[in-house]
């Protein structure tokens, strides 16, 4: 080796070398040799060529493919782009995009039972049952419809170990885990006797804020059951479902879930089981007794109105059907008391597992003889779940208990359709078409109520779902759709649709029948068009007398508003088109355009807007819209009476109004917002209630006029003239104007056009002209609402905000965290308790709602994701702060102290609204008010 | 009875006109001087004119008497003074004129140059103080690159100046175009005397010459108007809101010449423009329209009106008409049957300020959008009602009643009330167009209601009590003949001592 060829690390760093042998001595010489050889080979390659060709073709002249028209002859036109007008990205030729976003077997599922069976047993309507389920997030209903479906649908069969969730029917129910839609399920079930029944039951989502879905479930259904879970008891939503359905009027029935859950999760023993257990139906019945007037309203697993299940081991029973059981295990009837028989459900279950659990192999085949349950060798190699599965449900047999349950608690479509038409309709019963719905009559004339939009597939049409109620509604039937807006006097609201085809929708499937007959549930194509909520149909002819059934009464308000924009400004009419759509597919969302011009998307919570959004942009329009921050709805009110009497003139100095301001008494905004006082009752009616609930004196009483900004607004204006001051006749005359200007005022209050709330505006005094002329609509209407403002302004205005309740589950050490949580966004809590029998607390608070925007996140993250949260719109609260107080300087980018939130909230709404950034108060004030207030010496906070 | 139907006259004397001495020109000096009274007299004398019209804005009537007299004295020709204009006092009033049977009018003050129609014209703007050297500084300040592409627009009031500004700018800023003020006028451009004079720009290709509210100015080649940014000389008030909401996407400075400062505008002129969107918004949930004249000087008024009740009746809804002079809140909210007003005035005074009536008020632009399902609302917004017509430059055709035939199944939703908007009565129908006739349905028992009828109903005042069988029946007389100044049989002299 010479030493020059490496380098100090050995490297080799001589000539190239051409093989391994070439380590040799000589390496450089034969290297040298090649090479020479090398460019003799290359002189002779060119000489070859120069010799072959005769001219010198030139690189450029040389000929590599065809032209385009050797390849395509002389007549085709060839075009060739030097550039891609497309991204390479995009196909040229693109695939037929098919948009699905449900969930949908393809053909008919196999049943237990025969189709034709099914669509006979809608012609007994006393065989019908219309049950919603609902319940508290994730206890369970959802997995409950699919033992069902299991039971009737051989072939439907979960995979492995996870959910099938067969109800949760849009992909993004699936992804998020979480139910958004009630989903209707028809099947025939059997009861404990064998007998078989109709079941129609709507699967509804248990998140609060989808708590419109289950509204719209319960208007067509005639009993609830709802679900509790056995370990966490009572929450949130299961207080709130109590409450709604007594305001509905339905049958109420419990199933207390996941039972599994007390021994396997908590390991409590059977005594503690039980009186967990009844604790919880405890806490139901004190429900009922709050909310309900009805003394006989109690649930209690003697009366057969609650039933156990556990879908996770296909467990269900009531006290009667597991009577049964026992007996015909045992041989023996068990005394009929609910104490043991939890103890033996707990020890079941207990024994069980262990058993299964511990030794498979030698106790088990004893314990399942002793039960009457073979199995065979295969069955027994299960993992331990199915196993145990299989056995309970060999033991327990199909969930005829739950069946039995609903059959004698709920009443049947013919026998509940009274109380159900008392409550829903707005005609009178009285009349044959009362009648006919009363005896829920398929020969009568018809009358069907829908309640719910489903989309297609392609998220192109609507289906609309709803309970036929007397008669029946035949497939390519002429019909007439009356919408919410229709009254016997302005039936503008009304179309003449034919109907398409019918269906009874099974969740995933759909079986199309002809006919459709009273008491039974339809989705129904072809009368979407103007349905926008709900409707009710009916026949174009003969039917005159036909009045609505109410639009639904939601137990949850929306008050988040989120503003949304296309980006591409051209876009525009297709985002009106998806918000039409998204608006006919969430019952309780509102989109309207605000006065600033902004499309404006009101729901109730962050998780609902985020599903609309969701469905606006990719399901219904497919374009990319922006979306400004959320905000929510305020409310403009005063804490005090008016400081002074405040007058207006009009403009022909004819006529002047007089009135204050003043807080209406507590609740009673609540009152007038729920209907229980309604501006349409007579005098008298409507005098005993201010009376004898709020202690108004009878002349205040006897002299409201009006409430606002609609009959259902939470103001009220009252007439307080006395006959031997003001000519009564004349003010009467002019009562309508007044009013409009009232409504007109409150409609959009003068701090930041958001509704006036919580005002009562008394008139004191009038001079009105004696010349019709001189009084006439143009010169009251404009000085009434004036009048109302100067009113409102003198009697110390606030700004309210909403707030919501929040009930939180977290375990014990992350109680603090929550607390930390809720106050950096001004919440405060109301109650923190341990959930007994199980490790963690709950933790109800309130939050104002524009702070919370985030939280659940905010929560998450500082309890690394132990604590669940859910809110939902409880009450308005005044925000703290003068909003028109002008040495408050809002300074951009920083938190305000909380004295200045007003007024940042009512400059902030302000400027969003294109609105002058001040209220100009003197503007809603005349010379001669002015004047009076320096009279007065009245101290005004405010520089005019 | 006399009190009902007029004010009494007291009231009237007593009455207080909302204007401003400031600015009139007191001193007998400056009169000649701020109303250009020998360029007056002279554009009388060349068309030998006999009767001549002077319009005065009211700030401007305390020099009135002044300003006449000189003429007079110097022409020999009757002079009239037209004081309260009965609209906006921008606009030519050529019918007070013709009851006077001027031949030409002269027009003082702020003028919104909207094209007349029928008489010669004269302008005279006045001329308001400004600082030049002030105005060049803040344009300076606000346009730092020299190269920015800029078009100045100013307030007609200091048209004196401008040329005074384009001298000391034009220079160091080259891509700067001056506007011209250019009214067009019915019988051609030389009925007009006092716009600036000469072809400014003669050098212009035609394609890129803007001509839009009497005010001329040309692009540089291969840019659009959306490409520059708006300078403007003057107060803000309805011509700077004016030319911002049709120039909605150039970026607006202004001077103010009272206050010799400068100004970023355009922060809010989205905001105008979507609320300008909620009115439409409104104008498609009504029922019943009302046209408000709110012009009688501008050229085409009537078409465009005509078009509006076209199309507001193929859209399903009725129209009234209205002329009521100035507009005021009390006016508008004597007809609650009304559901939105649309106003029809010069492009200066459509956008008004709705938020205190108690029915919105619309322009001819936003009415056709909410009518006419070919035009959609993309954020072009046109003030001048001139350009909707058949043969301007933002014309839409209606829809064919076949085409729209389709489209008329598809129900529409509010988007303010969420309630379903009215497909509203077909009246073209022809076989249920009139419902006089129909054959009535023997199941309904209840009579067909009406509901206009109705809603008269339920007033509470319907008018003038008729009193029927109370009052004698006497024979119709042929009553006076002409207008009230001056009534036919009354004879001239009778006239000219009223005068």
């Amino acid at each position: 080796m010479e030493a020059d060829l490496y380098d100090e690390f050995g490297n080799y760093i001589g000539p190239e070398l051409d093989s391994d042998e070439d380590e040799d001595v000589d390496a450089d010489e034969r290297d040298a040799d090649e090479a020479d050889d090398d460019d003799d080979d290359e002189d002779q390659v060119e000489g070859d060529e120069d010799g072959g060709g005769m001219e010198v073709v030139l690189h450029e002249d040389k000929k590599y493919y065809p032209t385009a028209e050797e390849v395509y002859g002389p007549e085709v036109e060839t075009i060739v782009q030097e550039e891609d007008t497309q991204p390479l990205t995009e196909p040229i030729i693109k695939p037929v995009k098919t948009k699905q976003f449900t969930l949908m077997e393809q053909e008919l599922p196999a049943t237990v039972y025969d189709m034709e069976f099914l669509a006979d047993l809608m012609d007994s309507s006393e065989l019908i049952r219309n049950v919603t389920l609902c319940g508290h997030l994730h206890h369970g209903k959802t997995c409950f419809v699919d033992c069902l479906i299991e039971q009737t649908h051989p072939e439907i069969r979960k995979r492995d170990d996870a959910d099938l969730r067969y109800t949760d029917i849009l992909f993004t129910e699936q992804e998020r885990g979480v139910g958004i839609k009630s989903t209707p399920v028809t099947m025939v079930l059997p009861d404990s006797k064998g007998k078989s029944y109709l079941f129609n039951i709507m699967d509804t989502p248990g998140h609060v804020n989808f708590s419109d879905e289950v509204t719209a479930g319960m208007r067509i259904s005639d009993g609830i059951v709802l679900f509790i879970d056995a370990a966490e008891g009572v929450m949130l939503n299961t207080e709130r479902l109590i409450k709604h359905a007594v305001q509905e009027r339905l049958a109420i029935t419990i199933c207390i879930n996941k039972v599994d859950r007390l021994i396997l999760e908590l390991k409590l023993p059977p005594t503690d089981a039980y009186y967990k257990l009844r604790h919880i139906v405890d806490e139901v019945n004190g429900m009922l007794s709050t909310y309900s007037t009805d003394e006989s309203l109690v649930v209690s697993p003697l009366l057969g109105n609650v039933c156990f299940a556990s879908p996770q081991y296909s467990i269900c029973f009531t006290l009667g059907s597991f009577a049964k059981i026992y007996a015909d295990t045992y041989g023996k009837t068990h005394t009929s008391f609910w104490i043991p028989l939890t103890h033996s459900v707990a020890l079941f279950v207990l024994v069980f597992h262990s058993d299964v659990v511990g030794d498979v192999d030698t106790s088990l085949p004893r314990v399942l003889d002793e039960l009457g349950i073979h199995l065979t060798k295969e069955e027994l190699k299960l993992n331990i779940r199915p196993l145990l599965r299989l056995v309970c449900n060999r033991f327990f047999g199909e969930f005829t208990g739950f069946v039995d349950m609903c059959v004698q608690q709920i009443p049947s479509p013919h026998s509940g359709a009274r109380a159900k038409i008392e409550h829903s309709y707005t005609g009178g019963l009285d009349s044959d078409l009362g009648e006919a719905m009363a005896e829920c009559d398929p020969d009568g004339p018809l009358m069907c109520h829908t309640t719910k939009m489903y989309s297609t597939d392609d998220g192109v049409q609507f289906h609309a779902f709803g309970r036929v109620l007397s008669g029946t509604l035949q497939a390519g039937q002429p019909v007439k759709v009356l919408g919410e807006n229709y009254t016997l006097e302005d039936e503008e609201d009304s179309q003449v649709c034919t109907v398409g085809r019918l269906w009874i929708s099974v969740a995933r499937y759909q079986i199309e029948v002809n006919r459709v007959p009273a008491g039974n549930w339809v989705l129904i194509e072809g009368c979407d068009q103007p349905i926008v909520k709900t409707a009710t149909i009916t026949e174009p002819r003969g039917t005159e007398e036909a009045q609505i059934f109410r639009p639904l009464k939601f137990n949850t308000a929306s008050v988040i508003k989120i503003a949304v924009e296309p980006v591409n400004p051209s876009e525009l009419p297709k985002m009106l088109d998806g918000l039409r759509k998204v608006n006919k597919s969430y019952p309780s969302l509102t989109t309207k355009v605000e006065e600033s011009g902004e499309h404006v998307i009101l729901g109730t919570g962050e998780l609902y807007l985020d599903c609309v959004m969701h469905d606006l942009r990719k399901m219904y329009s497919e374009i990319d819209i922006k979306v400004a921050d959320p905000v929510v709805t305020f409310c403009e009110t005063v804490v005090e009476t008016s400081s002074l009497k405040c007058f207006a003139e009009t403009p022909n100095k004819k006529n002047k109004i007089t009135m204050i301001a003043e807080p209406l008494e507590k609740g009673l905004a609540e009152d007038i917002e729920n209907e229980v006082v309604q501006i349409t009752w007579n005098r008298k009616k409507l005098g005993e209630f201010f009376q004898t609930k709020y202690d108004w004196d009878l002349l205040a009483a006897r002299s409201i006029w009006a409430f606002g900004p609609d009959t259902t607004g939470p103001n009220i204006l009252v007439d307080d003239t006395l006959p031997s001051e003001v000519d009564k006749a004349l003010l009467g005359s002019v009562k309508d104007s007044i009013v409009q200007g009232f409504q007109w005022g409150t409609r959009e209050g003068p701090l930041c056009d958001e509704p006036i709330r919580n005002v009562k505006f008394k008139i004191l005094d009038a001079v009105i002209a004696q010349e019709p002329l001189h009084r006439g609509g143009g010169q009251v209407i404009p000085t009434a609402r004036r009048v109302v403002y100067s009113a409102f302004l003198m009697a110390t205005p606030r700004l309210m905000e909403p707030y919501y309740f929040v009930e939180v589950q977290a375990p014990a050490d992350c109680v603090s965290a929550v607390y930390t949580v809720l106050a950096r966004r001004r919440g405060h809590v109301t109650q923190d308790a341990p959930i007994p029998g199980s490790p963690l607390y709950t933790i109800k608070a309130f939050i104002p709602a524009i702070d919370s925007f985030g939280f659940e996140t905010d929560l998450r993250t500082h309890t690394q994701g132990q604590a669940f949260a859910l809110s939902v719109f409880h009450h308005w609260q005044i925000v703290p702060g003068d909003p028109l107080d002008k040495s408050i300087v809002i300074r951009p980018l920083e938190p305000q102290p909380a004295p200045h939130l007003a007024r940042e909230f009512m400059i902030k709404t302000r400027r969003r609204k294109g609105l002058s950034e001040d209220v100009s108060i003197s503007k809603f004030f005349d010379d001669p008010m002015l004047l009076e207030l320096a009279k007065q010496d009245v101290v005004l906070n405010y520089p005019m | 009875m006399t009190e009902v139907f007029s004010s009494n006259c007291e009231a009237v004397l007593q009455r207080t006109v909302g204007a401003t001495a400031a600015e009139s020109g007191s001193q007998a000096g400056d009169l000649e001087e701020l109303y250009q009274i020998s360029d007056t007299c002279r554009f009388i004398q060349s068309k030998h004119f006999k009767k001549v019209a002077l319009q005065f804005p009211d700030e401007l009537l305390v020099d009135a008497v002044a300003v006449s007299a000189a003429i007079e004295k110097e022409t020999r020709v009757k002079v009239y003074i037209l004081g309260d204009t009965s609209y906006g006092s921008c606009c030519v009033d050529e019918v007070a004129a013709e009851h006077v049977g001027a031949d030409c009018i002269v027009h003082y003050g702020r003028s919104c140059l909207s094209p007349s129609r029928r008489l010669p014209l004269m302008y005279v703007f006045g001329k308001r103080p400004i600082d030049v050297q002030k105005c060049v500084d803040t344009f300076r300040e606000l346009y730092p690159d020299t190269e920015s592409h800029v078009v100045v627009l100013y307030d007609v009031t200091y048209s004196h100046a401008i040329d005074a500004f384009r001298k000391l700018l034009s220079a160091s800023y080259p891509k700067t175009v001056f506007s011209v003020l250019k009214a067009d006028h019915f019988d051609g451009q030389e009925q007009i005397h006092g716009l600036v004079a000469g072809d400014a720009n003669s050098d212009c290709m035609d394609d890129t010459v803007v001509h839009k509210f009497g005010r001329e100015f040309c692009l540089a080649e291969g840019k659009s108007v959306e490409d520059y940014s708006m300078f403007y000389v003057g107060r803000e008030g309805l011509t700077l809101a004016n030319f911002m909401m049709t120039w909605n996407r150039c970026a607006f400075c202004s001077f103010d010449p009272e206050t010799s400062t400068g100004r970023n505008e355009s922060i809010n002129i989205n905001k105008a423009l979507m609320k300008r969107y909620y009115a439409i918004e409104r104008a498609k949930d009504a029922n019943v329209v009302g046209i408000l004249v709110g012009t009688l000087g501008v050229a085409n008024y009537l078409s465009i009106i005509e078009q509006l009740k076209e199309s507001i009746r193929k859209a399903g809804k009725k129209s009234y008409m209205f002329a009521m002079g100035k507009i005021n809140v009390a006016k508008l909210a004597n007809f609650l049957e009304i559901d939105v007003y649309v106003l029809v005035a010069c492009p200066e005074n459509s956008l008004l300020d709705s938020s205190e009536f108690y029915r919105p008020v619309v322009t001819p632009f936003e009415m056709e959008v909410a009518c006419n399902k070919h035009r959609e609302w993309s954020g072009e917004y046109v003030t001048d009602f001139r350009d909707l017509l058949p043969g301007g430059s933002s014309h839409v055709d209606f829809p064919e009643p076949d085409e729209s035939a389709n489209e008329e199944d598809i129900t529409d939703v509010s988007l303010i009330t969420g309630a379903l908007r009215a497909s509203c009565l077909r009246p073209t129908d022809g076989s249920s167009g009139s419902s006089s006739l129909v054959i009535r349905n023997q199941t309904l028992t209840v009579a067909n209601t009406n509901t206009a009828a109705s809603f008269l109903a339920g007033r509470s005042w319907q008018g003038l009590e008729p009193k029927l069988g109370e009052t004698p029946v006497e024979k119709a007389l042929e009553g006076r003949r002409g207008i009230a100044i001056a009534y036919e049989e009354e004879g001239t002299d009778s006239r000219d001592c009223l005068i």
